[in-house]
């Protein structure tokens, strides 16, 4: 009977459902404009602004997001499946499916908020901070000749750093799979050839 | 082994393409709404774009007081918007209009809420520096007030900090 049981894996896929949950209600980033004038929350299972107290939802944004709550949720379910049954032979590709989904929302969250800042600066020209505070000036061409300034507060909050740990498990889960799965497993695993090679060698063999 | 594969591969084109599907659907009349909603564009019609703009603060008047040597000088502020502002802290220098001598510094007291669509009315504290006073013995010897004009005016508006180009001209009681 096989006992093993890949604990990183096992703790990554906790941590996966956690993250899933904690962050429909708290934010991975926040950034504040003025006095709250302008609020936005994002993360890649929730993101919202709010316009002086009005809120908003940009329906392209709120499609990822469930697009993102469906993916991370099946990557921690399948992750918790192949933690407790790591040794069979559907696992590899269990965790293959389920190791990578947090490790890219985490690397697509901070792109696109690079990206985000980025764009503010090269259209609109004024810094969005990514972190910290930041007074940013708007363009004089932009402002008929008096200077406007607007206090920016942006933090990352504790659900980007649980991400964090959820992706470190689930590359540890990866790296264990392959101390876990048995050396001599690896001369069993026979791949199964496509359906066109299958064909062209025997379309060989008969020609030969 | 294959099925597995294919329902993986299912699983993840159809969490990303669905969402994204269902949106496109609920608004196909006008794809736009998917990046910017008609709630955005009705936000930003009815609070920064309705056609106002903020004014500078409108002078009322001043007073004084001889002991302390200080000046309030009274304005009335007009929240043109809908939506409530914060003024946290109104600044200027004070400089004499006929010799363009510093006179000091003016700043709110404390902050004050204007409400939607109300105008306030707002009170500047000046304290007249020694020099000052002397530019009052020398200059203005038998003036029982001054004009003098508020420059580089600085607002903070709800974290948003607004520095004027203009000058506001104030008549200002003085020590003779």
């Amino acid at each position: 009977m096989d006992l093993k049981i890949n604990w990183f894996g096992f703790a990554g896929s906790i941590s996966l459902l956690a993250l899933v949950i904690i962050s429909l209600f708290v934010p991975w980033w926040q950034l504040s404009v003025g006095d709250d004038l302008m609020v936005a929350k994002a993360s890649p299972l929730n993101t919202n602004f709010s316009f002086i107290g009005d809120s908003l939802t940009i329906p392209l944004i709120m499609a990822l997001n469930i697009a993102s709550v469906l993916l991370l949720s099946a990557a921690g379910i399948v992750m918790s499946i192949y933690s407790i049954k790591p040794l069979k032979s559907y696992s590899t590709k269990l965790l293959g499916f389920a190791y990578k989904k947090p490790l890219y929302s985490v690397v697509l969250f901070v792109a696109g908020l690079v990206i985000m800042t980025i764009i503010a600066r090269s259209l609109f020209g004024f810094d969005v901070p990514l972190f910290g505070s930041q007074l940013s000036t708007l363009p004089s061409d932009m402002t008929q000749g008096v200077t406007i300034s607007v206090f920016m507060t942006a933090s990352f909050q504790w659900p980007f750093v649980f991400a964090i740990v959820g992706v470190g498990l689930c590359i540890a889960a990866k790296i264990y799979h392959k101390k876990i799965v048995p050396t001599n497993n690896k001369h069993l695993v026979t791949r199964t050839p496509r359906i066109s090679q299958s064909i062209s060698s025997s379309v060989a063999l008969k020609e030969s | 082994m294959q099925l597995l594969g294919l329902v993986l591969i299912l699983l993840n084109v159809g969490a990303i393409a669905t969402p994204i599907a269902g949106v496109v659907l609920l608004n196909s009349n006008d794809l736009s709404q998917i990046i910017i909603p008609t709630e955005f564009e009705e936000i930003i019609s009815n609070t920064i774009c309705n056609g106002e703009s903020i004014q500078l603060p409108q002078y009322i008047g001043s007073s004084y007081d001889q002991s302390s040597r200080t000046a309030q000088v009274i304005f009335n502020f007009s929240n043109p918007f809908e939506f409530d502002l914060t003024l946290n802290t109104v600044s200027a220098n004070i400089v004499c209009l006929d010799h363009n001598f510093a006179l000091g510094y003016a700043a709110l007291d404390d902050t004050v809420l204007i409400k939607q669509e109300e105008t306030q009315t707002i009170i500047m504290n000046f304290v007249w520096t020694i020099s000052a006073e002397n530019h009052f013995l020398s200059q203005h010897v038998n003036a029982s007030a001054i004009d003098a004009k508020l420059v580089e005016i600085t607002l903070d508006i709800s974290g948003i900090i607004i520095e004027v180009p203009e000058e506001i001209i104030i008549s200002l009681p003085i020590v003779s």
